[in-house]
């Protein structure tokens, strides 16, 4: 892809979002409430973040993908698997400026590569971080969609490095030992079982964005789709080998960030 | 001649010490029948009046006749009286800084005592009746011949020295008094009972001459300063000053901190009222590991003795990292943070211990893989080497009863320090007030299961906790954080209403929903040998994600609970002087404690120790069960160099070592004569009542020399004092007479 042609798609993505932004209701603010972690002595709450995107699905954006029977589901399955005390029952998107956003130190989004943030945005997401806040990002291929999160990032982190993170990392290791890195696909291609990979993202990989004390606050699941096989778990021809690690990593990541 | 003795002829001691009797009787009883007889008659010559003022009439008449029949009978005082010239009357005189003192801004003690000596020709007077020795005293005592040889320069009182002295010289030769002229400042006796008592067992009077005045005008003195003796490095010690003031009332004066001599701040205080204490606590940053001293200096204005401003503390700072285990039962995000809040602080270490799953822990902080690898400790030992233990949202069933059990022991014997934080699985609700932990807490749970309330809360800090050094977020002055009012609200809280007696409420729960209610959200108290601490809520982790992230607050509420939970907490071998400061040559003793890896005190361990002058020399010493206290240990030694000194201790038992221990003390010159330094009037009463003697203001000590002959003693004589002429009795006399003369004028009788 030739620089202006870029430069060109860059243009319309800000053009696009400039019309969403100013546009209320579209960010799909359908089902967003605000459940406060702690409610019937419940501890966690899986909070999906509402972000502005150049591009959405079913006309709410992109951070709807698979919501939200993929953050239910996963949630059974967290509150099977462990002693996490869920909030189940409860679908919890938040958007970025919302006043309750510190309340869910978790925060999970999909489809980051569509991300298109103002400054004002990535300001209060790198206060969120720093404050101690953990964010999964999540489903997003390729080099095109790299370059656009990498220029969100910048807004966030301008000083920060995305760096890899190694299987022998605590992360990796909280609950499940996880030792290697499996590309996730989504339930079509689990279906068919043909190819795992989206657009060129033929490698996945486990990134992090790490605060002062050298522990990941951002953890990038990049060419991989984890929301994808915890929506599926059930279907009965997605591989379970990936539903399973999904699941997995996901656990980690719940318990990583309720004890670092 | 005084006013007393111009109406009663004699001075009061004649009458206090003398018995009376009646030379024309030979038993003073029998004058109750010349009283009878007087009534009698009197009513005789009365009788034939009546209504009311015929018994005022009879009442003067009877008084006249008892007067009369008094002044007949010839009544004297028996009175033991020494011979002169054959027994002795010691005179010992206070030689101490102290008496170089200007009370009232002119004079010296010292200088108003001699003056007062000379005006009253006192030590004429008294070799007229006694022989005369004349002691000086300050540290030591030592005879001399004249007043010529007084220094007033000591720089202690030894009060005992004086009377050990005495009690040596005149043990054998008829000693008929003493007299103690002082301004009652002893700070250095250590067994002045036991030396006062051998002169009372003696029958010896003391005549104490107070020299002096009980407020000093006009001046401002710290007296006490307690601090910890060590604490953790990067850590706020907290010191509490005591102060007091004659002649400064409400006037305002700066109180100075030094460390090692560099000034670290400066706070206004307010003088209290004469006679009573003030204190102020105050924030010590430490930051440098070792042995730093802390001194603190008033400054008042106008301030007559600027030598009693300053008081030195002795904070040995270390950096031993105490480990403390942490235990969870579900992962919560109050767990997460709370780790995250301490985990910079390189004092502490924290051992955390997390069920994630039914059957599933995840450590954290441990040094080894074998750490915690069963779960929680099951013996004393493996749970013994932590100094404190926190409990989550874990139900108490998870332990055993021994488990159980130990950690009460943990608290009450080891000396840990044992927290628990609020959820669903603690307090009440995970039926703890069933178990032996409900003793340990510092609240009074409740039979109700469901306890935990989600409902939003702010902190009402209580008006103790207002001053706990606990409570205050920015002790240093340099950290980024809030006030209490201004912390984002908690959510959820335990309810517990009632803390037990004796412990300490340092915040209550204030409710939105209902101001009239305010449920204990953080208490303590102390238990056996440690402490335990009940912090009712978990989301604290709020003020973390709903402040800036610059603001330290969080961070700083956590670690400086963690650090007080084991600052306390002893280890198996202590030893420490008992003291932090010592004047030189003043003896220094010396205690360790000795216990087991189980933390049984042991009484029969090999304890050495080595003491490091300030010069670099060693000195070893041994240290003795007390046979007091189980596991104490005891010596003594003297420090004479002035500087810090390092004790280090090593106990073992039969050949295997149980642990050591370094710690530290200074000696230090200060001039203790002029702390505490008003005119004790309390104690040299005391004295002198305890003796049979008297006690004299300086202004009265002219009488001292003719008080001193009524002694009964190996050379006294009786005498008899008659009384017939006594001038108050012939004044009563004029007085009956003229008013029953003026009665019966009155009535036309006459």
């Amino acid at each position: 892809m030739n620089v202006i042609a870029i430069i060109m798609k860059q243009l319309l993505l800000v053009s696009l979002s400039a019309l969403l932004l100013t546009s209320p209701g579209t960010l799909g603010r359908t089902a967003a409430q605000f459940v406060p972690a702690g409610v019937d002595g419940s501890e966690f709450v899986f909070a999906r973040l509402i972000y502005p995107s150049y591009y959405g699905r079913r006309g709410r954006g992109s951070w709807a993908t698979d919501w939200p029977k993929a953050d239910k589901q996963f949630m059974f399955g967290i509150d099977r698997l462990s002693n996490v005390r869920i909030v189940l029952d409860q679908d919890v998107a938040i958007e970025i400026m919302d006043d309750n956003l510190f309340s869910y130190p978790f925060l999970y989004a999909v489809e980051v590569g569509k991300m298109e943030i103002n400054q004002m945005q990535a300001d209060r997401l790198r206060e969120y971080m720093l404050r101690g806040g953990f964010f999964v990002v999540d489903d997003f291929w390729g080099t095109y969609e790299w370059e656009n999160f990498s220029i969100q990032l910048k807004k966030i982190f301008p000083e920060k490095e995305v760096e890899e993170v190694p299987p022998s990392h605590p992360i990796f290791h909280s609950f499940y030992d996880i030792d290697q890195i499996l590309q996730i696909p989504n339930v079509n291609l689990g279906c068919d079982g043909y190819r795992t990979h989206e657009q060129d993202g033929y490698t996945p990989f486990a990134l992090a964005v790490y605060d002062d004390n050298r522990r990941p606050m951002m953890m990038i699941n990049y060419n991989t789709d984890l929301g994808d096989a915890w929506e599926w778990a059930d279907a009965p021809c997605y591989p379970h080998e990936f539903s399973g690690m999904a699941y997995r990593m996901g656990l980690n990541f719940i318990i990583y960030s309720m004890t670092h | 001649m005084t006013g007393f003795e111009t109406f009663f002829k004699y001075t009061p001691i004649v009458y206090e010490r003398g018995t009376l009797g009646f030379q024309m009787l030979d038993n003073p009883a029998l004058f109750l029948i010349f009283v009878v007889a007087a009534a009698a008659a009197a009513y005789y010559f009365y009788r034939a009046l009546a209504g009311r003022s015929s018994w005022g009439m009879i009442a003067l008449r009877t008084m006249t006749f008892v007067i009369l029949a008094f002044i007949l009978m010839r009544p004297v005082l028996n009175i033991s009286t020494v011979l002169p010239q054959e027994s002795y009357l010691a005179v010992i005189v206070d030689n101490s800084q102290s008496m170089q003192i200007r009370d009232e801004g002119e004079a010296t003690r010292a200088d108003l005592l001699m003056a007062q000596l000379e005006a009253t020709d006192f030590f004429g007077r008294l070799a007229e009746k006694f022989r005369v020795r004349v002691y000086r005293f300050d540290e030591e005592a030592e005879r001399i011949d004249d007043l010529d040889r007084m220094t007033f320069n000591g720089t202690r009182t030894r009060m005992e020295s004086a009377m050990d002295l005495l009690y040596q010289e005149l043990g054998s030769v008829p000693l008929s008094g003493i007299a103690l002229m002082t301004d009652g400042v002893d700070n250095s006796s250590e067994e002045w009972t036991e030396a006062v008592s051998r002169i009372h067992a003696r029958g010896i009077p003391i005549y104490t001459v107070g020299v002096g005045e009980e407020a000093i005008a006009r001046d401002a003195e710290i007296i006490r300063v307690t601090a910890p003796r060590e604490t953790l490095n990067d850590s706020t010690a907290v010191a509490e000053v005591q102060f007091r003031s004659h002649g400064l009332a409400g006037r305002s004066a700066t109180l100075h901190v030094r460390e090692n001599g560099v000034m670290l701040k400066s706070e206004e205080i307010s003088l209290p009222r004469d006679g009573e204490i003030g204190d102020v606590a105050i924030d010590l940053p430490v930051k440098n590991v070792g042995s730093r001293v802390f001194s603190f200096s008033i400054e008042a204005p106008n301030d007559r003795i600027p030598e009693n401003n300053s008081l030195d503390s002795l904070i040995q700072v270390k950096n031993d990292h105490p480990k403390i285990l942490y235990v969870e039962g579900e992962p919560r995000w109050e767990y997460r943070y709370l780790r995250r809040a301490v985990e910079e602080d390189s004092s502490i270490q924290l051992v955390t211990l997390l069920r994630t799953s039914p059957n599933k822990f995840y450590r954290q902080g441990i040094d080894s893989e074998d750490v915690l690898a069963d779960g929680f400790p099951t013996t004393r030992e493996e749970l013994f080497e932590y100094k404190g233990l926190i409990i989550g949202s874990i139900e108490s069933t998870f332990f055993t009863q021994e488990q159980l059990q130990m950690i009460v022991d943990f608290v009450s014997e080891r000396g840990g320090g044992f927290l628990m934080i609020g959820g669903r699985n603690s307090f009440s609700g995970g039926r703890y007030q069933n178990s032996p932990i409900a003793d340990i807490l510092p609240v009074r749970l409740t039979d109700e299961e469901t306890n935990f309330v989600v409902e939003n809360l702010t902190v009402d800090v209580s008006d103790y906790g207002r001053t706990h050094p606990l409570m205050q977020l920015n002790p240093t002055g340099n950290e980024s954080v809030v006030e209490w009012d201004e912390l984002p609200s908690l959510t959820e809280f335990n309810r517990v209403e009632e803390a037990k007696v004796g412990a300490v409420v340092l915040a209550h729960a204030q409710l939105e929903a209902s101001s009239r209610i305010r449920p204990v959200l953080l208490a303590y108290q102390r238990y056996g040998r440690g402490r335990a601490m009940a912090f009712m809520t978990s989301s604290s982790w709020r003020w973390q994600m709903e402040m800036n992230h610059e603001d330290m607050t969080h961070e700083l509420f956590w670690r400086q609970i963690l650090r007080w939970l084991v600052s306390s907490s002893p280890d198996p071998v202590m030893a420490n002087a008992e003291k932090d400061s010592y004047i030189p040559g003043e003896p220094v003793r010396l205690f360790a404690d000795i216990s087991d890896s189980s933390f049984a005190r042991m009484n029969n361990a090999d304890v050495s120790g080595r003491v490091i002058d300030p010069d670099g020399n060693i000195q070893t010493i041994k240290f003795e069960w007390t046979g007091l206290q189980d596991g104490t240990y005891q010596a003594e030694m003297t420090g004479s160099v002035p500087g810090i000194y390092t004790l280090e201790v090593d106990a073992s038992y039969a050949d295997s070592a149980i642990g050591s221990y370094e710690s530290t003390f200074q000696v230090r010159d200060r001039p203790v004569e002029y702390y505490d330094a008003a005119l004790d009037t309390r104690f040299l009463q005391s004295v002198a009542d305890q003796s049979g003697g008297r006690y004299y203001p300086l202004s009265e000590v002219g009488s001292l020399p003719d008080d001193a002959v009524y002694v009964d003693g190996e050379s006294s004589i009786i005498e008899q004092r008659e009384l017939w002429d006594v001038p108050l009795l012939f004044l009563l006399l004029t007085m009956t007479l003229g008013g029953e003369w003026f009665w019966r004028k009155m009535r036309g009788f006459a």
